[in-house]
């Protein structure tokens, strides 16, 4: 299997994870596919050094740092809205509620926020490798998830009475 | 919450297009980026060249302004022209041009040097068949950098062309009349006999790379340029050598 073949068969097994992980930090679908394949691309030039060590990881940092390099970059491209930009899903389940709700708490979020409370809760990462895919500390990353947590508290199309005591109650 | 929370993120990440092959545009996207980063360096080398093309001339320019300071830089590059070797007495050594525009001699060729007070000098040919250089090393600049081409206007019978130099050597406490003579016989000579202010001097007929017709000679007499009487070419056996064909 040559390393092209090799590279393919990691990002068909690879992608649905890494497009959830760049739409979770994006919130936009074109920006997110666009933002993975982006990622994918730059790890070609590093995938003789890194396919026989953990290219996940190393795919994963590069999806962060891309995502908050570009909102460096273009800080005032998103503005944060009382209405969820996506309207185009049928409101009429409880899940799409449900979906509608957390998209718009987490783009409430700022970009290091939302990297660091997805990456701890949907990825499951320790605050350690957080920080080191976020290039920050990581008493860094605990404030990031802390006021994430805390903004996604306050949303109360989120958050609902019971879950607000309990995350009182675990301290977060 | 915590536990919700990672269920909550997984339903927001849900919901979303798959394409058929993930794989096939990224590999576009690789060959575009690969393409340009060859180009990106195909015009940065290319800049590079032509900054060292650049700099190289503005820094020959600058070195040549100053006559008799040789430099490597000066030195006959490129020697890929094709020439006919001429019996001994050759020369295919190339030459440092310390003149101003050094580049327009090369190719060049040392044809002979040697010495007067304070100045050491070497005479070359150089690309224009029949011309020499003068090159003067030394801080005085006796013959001033003096050239000449010898290539032109023969006449029927006429055996070397020859030009007289004289040197002119400041701050020297007894004045001498050292004068250069340097000039083209035929390639069938190899010696040349000079007579000046009633001696006889005899130098070598060099060929060199940059002519098949002629060969090349040059020596510095101990007389005034009124006292060159003659310039004989002689062949190999000692003979008066013919005129250039």
């Amino acid at each position: 299997m040559t390393a092209e073949d090799d590279f393919d068969e990691f990002v068909r097994a690879r992608w649905t994870a890494t497009a959830r992980l760049a739409y979770a930090l994006t919130l936009d679908h074109q920006k997110a596919e666009d933002l993975a394949q982006d990622a994918f691309t730059k790890l070609w030039f590093h995938w003789r050094k890194v396919r026989d060590g953990n290219p996940e990881a190393y795919l994963r940092k590069i999806i962060a740092s891309t995502f908050l390099s570009g909102r460096r970059r273009r800080w005032l491209g998103e503005r944060p809205t009382e209405t969820p930009p996506e309207t185009v899903v049928d409101p009429a389940t409880v899940q799409v509620d449900e979906r509608l709700a957390i998209h718009q708490a987490m783009a409430r979020l700022s970009p290091r926020q939302r990297a660091a409370v997805y990456l701890r809760y949907a990825e499951d990462l320790s605050e350690r490798t957080v920080a080191d895919l976020l290039g920050c500390s990581v008493g860094a990353v605990k404030q990031h998830t802390r006021r994430g947590l805390e903004a996604l508290r306050a949303d109360l199309t989120f958050a609902g009475p019971d879950q607000l005591a309990d995350l009182t109650e675990r301290g977060i | 919450m915590t536990d919700d929370l990672g269920a909550k993120l997984a339903l927001l990440t849900d919901d979303r297009p798959e394409p058929a092959d993930p794989a096939a545009p990224i590999r576009a996207r690789i060959r575009t980026r690969q393409l340009h980063r060859r180009t990106a360096a195909a015009v940065c080398a290319a800049a590079v060249a032509i900054a060292v093309v650049v700099a190289g001339s503005v820094i020959g320019s600058i070195k040549s302004a100053e006559p008799g300071v040789a430099t490597p830089g000066q030195r006959t590059q490129g020697l890929n022209f094709t020439y006919t070797r001429l019996p001994e007495p050759w020369s295919d050594e190339p030459a440092c041009t310390t003149q101003p525009d050094a580049l327009k001699y090369g190719p060049a060729f040392y044809v002979t040097d040697g010495s007067i007070p304070n100045e050491h000098w070497a005479v070359a040919s150089y690309y224009s068949d029949g011309c020499l250089v003068i090159t003067d090393e030394g801080p005085a600049k006796s013959f001033g950098g003096a050239q000449g081409c010898f290539d032109q206007n023969w006449q029927p019978d006429q055996r070397s062309q020859y030009k007289t130099v004289p040197a002119v050597i400041p701050n020297l406490s007894s004045p001498m009349p050292l004068t250069m003579v340097m000039g083209a016989v035929s390639a069938e000579a190899r010696k040349v006999r000079i007579t000046a202010g009633g001696k006889t001097y005899d130098t070598d007929a060099i060929g060199t790379p940059n002519s098949s017709r002629f060969r090349f000679f040059a020596v510095v007499v101990t007389a005034t340029e009124s006292q060159i009487t003659a310039v004989t070419p002689l062949d190999a056996a000692g003979k008066v050598a013919p005129s250039p064909r």
